[in-house]
């Protein structure tokens, strides 16, 4: 770099970290918006949800067709995505995960993980039958590239994706805190015991946990679909993300996923740009396993049955 | 129990496979004079099932055409054809069906480098000819072994090809983003190993994990650095999505791909404007050289396909007349006096004549290399191969 | 606003060829507190399970007054104003005691004053619980607990309330604090109340009546006083059949 260059090392540093704080944030917020799902299914049915994944990766293939097939606008796109989700979600809990839990037998919860991988790999397989192995783009709301004062470099859509990821998460802490099926949640999650004694109807809002949860993977899957690509085995990475924040977190704590999700991002992108580019990945499982070697709750223990 | 358990897995894989193959293929009966060549190949998933096909058509038209003028030394030529899935255990068991069972004179059509690495073993073994032409991997001739022969490229002459385009473009600062698998890495070093004759240069490298989603921290980090040109050496998607993001976050250096992935369909429809002025290095241009062979073959492919074919289908057409011309030559179809002739065969290629370097102890043993690299750059959203500029080739 | 129970020949089976239930009869008058004591095994916890809709009926009948309720699913016998209080821990641990009773009239949350009103009733009942309306549930002993759990039972103003051990596990202070309050509520009459009890000598001071079973079926009956005085030979009785006797 020459003397007279118009960028000193300096700077650029300062402007690297900048960029990489905000990208780190951006990038959390969708993390969270697709763990808070599988976070309240497992604190109200303990049910660990290995198909989480590919009910954002079908409502990202919902957006897809929503827009190319027809012609739908791209804000429809996300509402035909979270309905998608939630639809499928809906489906695997009547279908697939009822008769395991209403059933007598034993691990019940190994049983669960079993059934929702085999579906995990049958969505997979099957949406590549269906619609092939092809790279798909789904244009988002804010399709331009800005760029702040020469220091910050982002899309529109991945404003709109964090903005959206941080209205949903606050809708949700609304509906777990402020509303009778928030406090039929917590009840559940709390002592399924003490919900059923009293008289909350456990199946109508299982249903509506997954109903939910499905639909803020779907709609994380069409907000994040701007800005990577749609195709099916891309539910897979969306699980691991989501996992890694839920314990990070603690299972069953929506702040706590919130946390986890904005912490996972800033470490991955911070730890990609400063530390070595070839271990994104595994800057989320060295965070997972230093928070359960620490604290085996997760971040937020204490929380962790607060869902 | 643990111990045995990936074995009696592999095993099993094997037999499904076989089991399979029997299955699905038509059972070909071989008359004791006919010339059976092998073809081992992706034909299903995982496998790469997109080229699989295109080898098998460029296979069957060669086997069509040259029975059609009388065979070889006055023989029936046969095709032996096994699906290799992409995977290095079904490949190896195919290709040792296809020698035993079937008799194969040569192995054809073999194609991702790491399965043909192993399929290497089964070829030194039995002493039967296997004909790579797009396995990249330097390794396939640099560990000369006698049985085997690439007319095709490699990674250290594609990245070698790279530095006099690098220096033609007058590039100070230049980045490699690599994915983290012998491919990429393969070329990252192989490209600073060639890149040591431009001292001028300033070279980094920024690897990435090949199955990730989200490739904005590392343009960021790149962004930052100011390079003038940056290559991504992955696969069709992680190229999409280093361009696409990129320029997202406001990366204004050139980028070329590693390869002609730009071509495939899905290219502009995922990374939109984004694609404008990238450029791609692929072997093949309207301006390249066509001899009366390759022409024949264009022709004949078009007759029976409807469409061109892709560059390197030329090169499996060179592998098979290698074969045949091996075959002419020793009036034999005994696979230990093909691998004995081959190493001297020379005939008239699609593009040009074809000829072995075999310098023992390099890469360039066995191998063919005469072939030239088009750089081609994308000026507007849609362009394709015909509207793509050429910028620069190295002969 | 109570309503006697009737209940005839109930069985209960958790496999079809093993009845832990074996015909059991027993009748309670509105708002008594009536005890069911019986050596471990006798089915008392699983009469009770049978009448609140979370062990398999097979046979019989439960009479709630007029109504017919057994093999209902839970919620409908919370609205039909049965109020189980389970043997274990139920509490919900992370919300506040007066969160909990809240909860307790879920069957009627939209009855929006009525719930305030009944929340405000059921949190004074206990004096014991009565200052830490505001704490969280789980951070409160096991005695209190358990009485928040009995105040939530009865937030929803059953007709029959089931208490299946409240004691169970709680140090003798905590014994004490309960049935000083299970005493008052009884002072209260105000609704019927079944109490399955390992701790005989304080089931017998705050009972009505009383019933006894062994094996599934009903051994004896009475008044508290009446079973009381016989309780040497009842207890004897359960010893000669099972060779060994519970009763602590």
């Amino acid at each position: 770099m020459s003397a007279g260059a118009d960028h000193g090392t300096k700077p650029m540093m300062d402007q690297l970290i900048v960029q990489s704080l905000i990208l780190g944030l951006l990038q959390g917020g969708l993390y969270a918006l697709l763990a808070v799902g599988l976070s309240l299914v497992f604190g109200i049915l303990r049910v660990v949800n290995f198909a989480h994944g590919e009910f954002a990766m079908l409502g990202s293939f919902a957006a897809v067709f929503a827009v190319t097939s027809f012609g739908m606008p791209a804000w429809a796109a996300l509402i035909a995505a979270a309905a998608a989700g939630a639809l499928v979600a809906l489906i695997t809990n009547v279908v697939v995960l009822r008769p395991i839990y209403l059933s007598r037998m034993r691990q019940k919860g190994e049983y669960t993980i079993i059934a929702t991988f085999m579906l995990s790999q049958f969505l997979i397989a099957a949406t590549t039958v269906l619609f092939g192995t092809t790279y798909r783009n789904l244009p988002g709301l804010w399709e331009s590239n800005l760029n702040f004062f020469d220091y910050v470099y982002l899309s529109g859509n991945r404003l709109v994706a964090f903005s959206a990821a941080i209205v949903m998460i606050g809708t949700l802490f609304w509906i777990v805190y402020r509303t009778d099926t928030g406090r039929a949640w917590r009840a559940l999650t709390q002592s399924p015991l003490g919900a059923s004694v009293v008289g909350i109807d456990i199946h109508k809002y299982a249903n509506y946990a997954f109903l939910v949860s499905g639909a803020f993977a779907g709609l994380a899957a069409g907000l994040l679909a701007p800005l990577m690509f749609v195709f099916p085995s891309s539910g897979v990475v969306a699980l691991v993300k989501a996992f890694i924040v839920v314990i990070i977190g603690g299972m069953g704590s929506i702040g706590g996923a919130l946390a986890a999700g904005l912490l996972l991002g800033v470490v991955e992108v911070m730890g990609t740009i400063f530390v070595a580019s070839g271990y994104t990945d595994a800057y989320g499982f060295a965070l997972m396993i230093a928070v359960l070697l620490l604290r085996p709750a997760g971040l937020f223990g204490k929380m962790g049955r607060a869902i | 129990m643990n111990g045995f358990l990936p074995l009696s897995r592999r095993a099993m894989l094997a037999t499904l496979a076989g089991a399979a193959a029997v299955t699905i293929l038509p059972t070909v009966s071989f008359a004791e004079d006919d010339i059976v060549l092998g073809l081992v190949s992706p034909l299903s998933e995982p496998g790469d099932v997109r080229s699989g096909e295109a080898i098998k058509k460029t296979a069957d038209l060669w086997i069509k055409k040259i029975n059609e003028a009388g065979g070889i030394i006055g023989r029936k030529v046969k095709l032996a054809v096994y699906d290799d899935q992409g995977k290095v255990e079904v490949g190896v068991s195919a290709m040792e069906r296809a020698v035993t069972e079937a008799n194969a004179s040569a192995i054809l059509g073999v194609w991702s480098s790491s399965v043909t690495i192993g399929q290497m073993e089964v070829a030194k073994g039995y002493d039967v000819p296997l004909l790579a032409f797009y396995s990249w991997s330097d390794e396939v001739t640099s560990k000369n072994y006698p049985q085997v022969f690439r007319i095709g490229p490699y990674n250290s002459q594609i990245a070698a090809q790279m530095v006099p385009f690098v220096k033609e473009r007058g590039y100070k600062k230049v980045v490699v983003l690599a994915e983290d698998t012998a491919y990429g890495l393969g070329f990252a070093k192989a490209f600073e190993e060639a890149a040591k004759s431009l001292p001028e240069v300033s070279l980094e490298v920024v690897q990435f994990q090949a199955q990730t989603q989200d490739l904005t921290a590392h343009m960021s980090k790149i962004a930052a650095s100011q390079p003038d040109a940056v290559i991504v050496q992955t696969v069709f998607a992680a190229t999409n999505l280093s361009i696409k993001q990129g320029r997202e976050v406001g990366l204004k250096a050139e980028i070329i791909t590693g390869w002609d992935w730009p071509l495939l369909p899905d290219f502009w429809s995922t990374v939109g404007d984004a694609g404008v002025g990238v450029i791609y290095p692929t072997f093949s241009d309207p301006s390249m050289t066509v001899t009366k062979v390759g022409q024949d073959f264009i022709d004949s492919y078009k007759a029976a396909y409807g469409s061109d074919p892709a560059i390197f289908q030329y090169y499996l057409w060179d592998n098979f007349n290698a074969v045949k011309a091996a075959i002419e030559t020793t009036k034999s179809s005994a696979p230990a006096d093909l691998v004995k002739a081959l190493p001297d065969t020379k005939f008239e290629g699609t593009i040009g004549p074809v000829f072995f370097r075999n310098e023992a102890g390099t890469v360039n043993f066995h191998q063919w290399d005469k072939f030239a690299m088009f750089f081609k750059k994308l000026n507007k959203v849609g362009d394709g191969e015909a509207q793509a500029e050429l910028v620069y080739v190295v002969k | 606003m109570s309503v006697p129970i009737e209940i005839t020949d109930l069985r209960v089976a958790y496999e079809s060829d093993v009845e832990i239930l074996r015909g059991v009869n027993l009748c309670a008058a509105a708002n008594t507190m009536t005890a069911i004591i019986g050596p471990n095994g006798a089915g008392k916890s699983t009469l009770l399970k049978g009448v609140a809709g979370v062990a398999p009926v097979t046979r019989g009948e439960v009479k709630l007054g007029e109504r017919r309720v057994e093999g209902l699913p839970t919620v409908d016998l919370v609205k039909a104003g049965i109020s189980f209080v389970p043997q274990e821990s139920s509490v919900f641990g992370q919300m506040t005691v007066a969160e909990n009773l809240r909860l307790g009239g879920w069957h009627r949350r939209s009855e929006r004053d009525w719930l305030n009103q009944r929340v405000q009733a059921c949190g004074a009942l206990f004096e014991s619980i009565r200052p830490y309306l505001e704490r969280k549930a789980g951070d409160l002993s096991g005695g209190q607990q358990k009485l928040v759990e009995i105040a939530r039972g009865l937030v929803g103003e059953p007709s029959l309330l089931l208490l299946d051990e409240p004691t169970a596990g709680l140090s003798p202070v905590m014994v004490r604090e309960v049935y000083r309050e299970l005493a008052r509520l009884k002072e209260r009459r105000s609704v019927t109340v079944l109490l399955v009890e390992q701790n005989v000598r304080e089931a017998l001071e705050v009972a009505d009546r009383v019933y006894v079973l062994a094996m599934g079926q009903n051994d004896t009956e009475g008044t508290a006083e009446d079973v009381s005085e016989r309780l040497e030979s009842i207890v004897r009785n359960w010893m000669s059949r099972e060779g060994s006797g519970v009763v602590s």
